[in-house]
């Protein structure tokens, strides 16, 4: 038994405080067919995909087994879900027993990729069975191992996707390494995939295209001999999987209680969807009356790096209405802004249309409107304001008097309610360095996961220091390897262990008698069936039991033990002394060790994973990327390392070389350089959006002055002058 | 000083987010239960078990028992919809699925593989004909909001009870379900803590059952597999190879309250950082099997010694 409508919105109104505005009303009282909802920052695009799908369950009484959500990271899924269930229960309380049967546990909330692969599994579609699902770095492992190799020999390749394997070392003269060719094989098979471009169609072509088809074919090969399955053609696979007899039950139903099929599909973060996500959203939808439900903001696309295109949110209903003629969209549009001072709505506003490749066709949804300004947050303050500096080593110093100012005065509660946003969250001096060492002098905690500082964590560095010098010591082989950054990193390593084994003297008690133990080993010899186990036994030690005390130490040291579960699930786990040397480990798996997985430490680097309880802890100042923080807002946004031009890379010039391939041909007329100059807009729209009380930007003069710098609106200093006080 | 622009605004202490979280009775209840040092590393703080050759048993009587189910349904192929699967296709199911693990670097050691293999296709050809026609589903995801949290396990088999198979309209008859769960262990001791475990863990099963279809399951029944490996081969059921796990009322309450304790626990330990030493000795293969033995002090306490291995 059900409640009505207006049951329902009068009760979610009284339990938020405040009315829903009119189209927010029309979204979540949308009856059937597509809704395509076009949603600015802060316009509660979230929140009402969540009172809709309760409108679905509790006014509807539509199964939570035949509702499926979907939003773009684990950790929003999870947001998106526990915002569910605190609507969920004064709604109970206040139409027991009406709402009794409501249970949400059934209902599949999550990322795209996280549902593809439970679905997947619960279904037990064949194909999918017994598959190790490759997170980036063990795709990243994976190519490197099985089939860098072999594609470096297609100079041909490499001399037309020049761009894909830039040598960002002049000194270097020879072709691309091995990790420049498996990043470079990664985002083109990813993008085959991604942007579902027509195989045969690029074999017919010939040349260099034909030699992309093989390679992609032995990879697609290599996935299925080993039972793995990368991100992409998790979706892939999926999408075949709809095509099955299990597939057809699932999205259809058995007419039990157990399985009602699949009716509602709800998206949210729509304008960061690719080809294959978009085909896989639609197919869930196919039966009438194609109740898909896309909630997005075109202007906060932000992951073309990933094959996200935002032609998808753009051309929604163009879709729609090509796939399933006739059907209705219908279109709502969220402009009141209810997150920020009005002064930061009409910045938002004004940077974002001050661009002129902003206005073509296709960059931005059709009609779309200003942002309103209808927040509760109010003041006769500078809410956009700039600090300035000579260099950044003092705007870094500038950055931390005015939090230290802002919390000592009362102005914010806590440092975790300031934000400090940039491009890149790398401890480099381009980038976050001089802020981190800013706060650290200052006695300021910061939470930056990712700073891509993990090998260099003290804890982390003196494990693979102690474990080094058992399996190599001396660095004997370490020495030999010829990717420069290993030997160093192998030696900074070996350096933290020194330490740490000087005041702890059972650890390198430990790590001395290991090497003994090896050294009296005869050739060929099993040293233990699981390398890790030898991780877990330096872990037993001191330093370590007390750093585990530490809950980011801790998260970094258990990260450690799932990166040589990975590596080991490549390479097999069991670790031998050498062939032919007794006393030593195999050369072969050393050489392997270095080349494969520290090589990858080095060309790439890896984050800490990032806290599941919260956006950032308490008593911190959290430094984020950009693109960690969509979703995100802060009372005080800060924003630095704003000196970026746009010109086009290497995502933007294979989405021109492949665009010939795809199936759905692109909608977006602009060139890379235009579409490169809208990502960085949208990027710096993103950053400004998050600020709910003061968004302040930190920026030497010489970042903002030079022509064509995008953090500072599309007209020059002068105009971001008139419109922005400095402080 | 650029602070002092913004004295007119003091802003509160940011509001604590509230986590619903999900727990199963096997990898959080049960986990905790057996060793809660141990379930604070590998359950919430994610360590990786550096042995993945224990997952290779379990794993693969799961799969291959799943597999020949929905061979029986027709679902691989809807030519054997009907048919109870041979010796050698069970051969068939069991190659896959031990492909798959070995291509994931997850091996047999020793017999098992013989073991698990030989009790596979005792258990098809045994219990085959009776009880595949009246699974429901297999591998079945039961999921209940608990109000503070959600609670989840995967039933093995939801089957049809015998009397009610025979009816057409069984479909509709929720009463007269049975949940099954494989055990790949031989029958414990009815005091042990593993048997009381098990129990524990169909009575929560059952209660998940009744708050999603409005009844309890007609019965809930273990199914210790490696029962069936005795010499010569048992031509019909062994004795000790099912229990059938009494689910009353007053029987599941007491579960889903000593469930509700360990969750309290669970959470407190959390919030406090503190994952303490068991009180009562795990089992022994757990601790042996154990990545965190080597500065253990309960292990100490129950005078189980782990001397240094070198490296």
């Amino acid at each position: 038994m059900a409640i009505g409508l207006n049951e329902f919105l009068a009760g979610m109104e009284a339990f938020l405080g405040h009315p829903f505005d009119v189209p927010q009303r029309q979204a979540i009282s949308h009856g059937s067919g597509p809704l395509w909802i076009i949603a600015g920052p802060g316009t509660g695009k979230t929140e009402v995909l969540v009172d809709r799908c309760l409108k679905l369950v509790c006014v509807d009484d539509v199964s939570p087994l035949a509702i499926l959500v979907t939003t773009f990271t684990d950790k929003a899924a999870v947001s998106l879900q526990d915002r569910l269930y605190d609507y969920l229960a004064p709604l109970r309380s206040q139409f027991s027993p009406r709402l009794d049967h409501v249970d949400l546990a059934d209902l599949r909330v999550g990322t795209l990729h996280s549902l593809c692969n439970e679905i997947m599994q619960t279904c037990r579609h064949v194909p999918y069975q017994n598959v190790r699902l490759l997170d980036e770095i063990e795709q990243s492992l994976f190519i490197r191992n099985t089939r860098a190799t072999d594609m470096r020999k297609h100079s041909n390749l490499w001399s037309f996707f020049s761009y894909l394997v830039a040598r960002r070392d002049p000194a270097v003269s020879y072709g691309p390494n091995l990790w420049q060719v498996t990043r470079a094989a990664k985002l083109l098979f990813n993008r085959i995939v991604e942007d579902r471009l027509d195989l045969p169609q690029m074999h017919a072509a010939g040349g260099v295209w034909a030699d992309l088809v093989h390679e992609y074919q032995e990879y697609v090969q290599a996935l299925r001999n080993q039972h793995r399955c990368d991100f992409a053609h998790l979706q892939a696979h999926f999408l075949d999987f709809l095509q099955t007899p299990r597939g057809q039950q699932f999205l259809n139903g058995d007419g039990t209680i157990h399985n009602p099929g699949v009716t509602h599909v709800l998206v949210d973060e729509y304008q960061d969807t690719n080809p294959i996500q978009e085909e896989i959203y639609l197919s869930l939808a196919d039966q009438p009356p194609h109740n898909v439900t896309v909630v997005g903001d075109d202007d906060q696309a932000l992951y073309r790096f990933r094959g996200g295109t935002v032609e998808c949110m753009v051309s929604f209903g163009a879709r729609c209405r090509q796939r399933w003629p006739g059907v209705n969209v219908r279109t709502v549009p969220l402009v009141d802004n209810h997150r920020s001072h009005p002064a930061i709505v009409t910045w938002c506003n004004e940077f974002v249309s001050s661009f002129a490749a902003m206005r073509q066709p296709g960059a931005r949804a059709p009609g779309k409107q200003p942002l309103n300004a209808a927040s509760a947050v109010s003041g006769a303050y500078p809410p956009v304001g700039w600090i300035s500096a000579q260099r950044v080593a003092d705007l870094a110093g500038e950055f931390v008097r005015t939090i230290q100012g802002l919390r000592d005065n009362g102005i914010i509660a806590d440092y975790s309610q300031c934000v400090l946003l940039m491009h890149s969250a790398k401890e480099t001096p381009r980038f976050a360095g001089p802020y981190v060492a800013a706060l650290n002098a200052a006695g300021i905690r910061v939470y930056n996961p990712r700073s891509k500082a993990y090998v260099d964590r003290e804890e982390v560095a003196t494990a693979m220091g102690a474990l080094l010098e058992i399996i190599d010591p001396g660095q004997a082989v370490a020495q030999t390897i010829r990717i420069p950054g290993v030997p160093r990193l192998a030696g900074s390593w070996s350096h933290a262990f020194g330490s740490a084994a000087q005041a702890h003297a059972r650890l390198g008690t430990y790590v001395r008698a290991s090497q003994t133990a090896i050294s009296r080993l005869p050739p060929n010899a099993r040293i233990t069936p699981a390398m890790p186990t030898i991780l877990y036994r330096i872990l037993s030690f001191e330093p370590f039991v007390t750093w585990q005390q530490d809950p980011n130490r801790d998260a970094r040291l258990s990260k450690l033990t799932r990166l040589f579960e990975a590596y080991c699930s490549l390479v097999g786990r069991p670790l031998y002394s050498d062939r032919q040397t007794a006393g030593s480990v195999r050369q072969s798996w050393l050489r392997t060790f270095y080349y494969l997985l520290m090589g990858y430490l080095d060309s790439t680097g890896i984050d800490d994973d990032e806290i599941e309880e919260a956006i950032c802890p308490a008593g911190r100042v959290a430094i984020m990327t950009i693109h960690q923080a969509k979703g995100l807002q802060f009372p005080f946004v800060f924003v630095g390392a704003v000196g970026i031009s746009a010109s086009p890379g290497d995502v933007h010039q294979l989405e021109d070389a492949v665009a010939q391939f795809r199936r759905t041909p692109p909608t977006n007329p602009s060139t890379a350089a235009d579409r490169a100059q809208q990502d960085l807009v949208r990027m710096f729209y993103v950053a400004y959006a998050r600020a709910e009380h003061a968004l302040i930007l930190l920026a030497t003069r010489s970042q903002l002055a030079p022509p064509g710098r995008v953090a500072c609106g599309g007209q020059g200093l002068g105009w971001f002058n008139q419109r922005v006080q400095r402080l | 000083m650029p602070w002092q622009h913004f004295t007119s605004i003091a802003l509160r202490p940011p509001r604590v987010p509230r986590i619903k979280r999900r727990y199963s009775v096997t990898s959080h209840v049960l986990a905790y239960r057996r060793c809660s040092r141990q379930y604070g590393f590998v359950g919430e703080r994610r360590y990786e078990s550096a042995l993945a050759v224990q997952r290779f048993y379990g794993t693969i009587v799961h799969q291959v028992l799943d597999l020949a189910h929905a061979h029986f349904a027709g679902l691989l192929d809807p030519s054997t919809r009907g048919r109870v699967p041979t010796d050698p296709d069970i051969e068939s199911y069991f190659d896959e699925v031990e492909n798959g693990l070995r291509a994931r670097r997850i091996y047999a050691v020793g017999k098992v593989r013989e073991h698990a293999l030989k009790v596979l296709t005792r258990f098809n050809s045994l219990e085959g004909p009776n009880l595949y026609p009246r699974v429901v589903d297999t591998e079945c995801r039961l999921q209940s909001d608990q109000g503070r949290y959600i609670l989840h396990g995967n039933v093995d088999v939801l089957a049809h009870t015998e009397e009610a198979a025979q009816d057409p309209d069984a479909i509709h008859h929720l009463a007269d379900m049975e949940l099954w769960d494989y055990k790949g262990a031989r029958k414990p001791s009815i005091s042990s803590p593993d048997f009381q475990n098990y129990v524990f863990q169909m009575r929560v099963y059952a209660e998940i059952y009744r708050q999603k279809t409005g009844s309890l399951p007609a019965q809930a029944v273990l199914y210790f597999l490696n029962e069936l490996a005795d010499e010569p081969p048992p031509t019909a059921r062994p004795v000790n190879a099912t229990v059938v796990v009494d689910c009353g009322q007053a029987e599941v309450d007491q579960a889903m309250n000593a469930f509700r304790m360990t969750v309290g626990d669970i959470e407190n330990c959390r919030l406090l950082r503190q994952w303490p030493d068991p009180t009562v000795p795990p089992a022994e293969e757990t601790c042996d099997a154990c990545d965190f033995r080597w500065n253990c002090q309960a292990a100490v306490r129950f005078k189980r010694q782990y001397p240094m291995i070198y490296p």
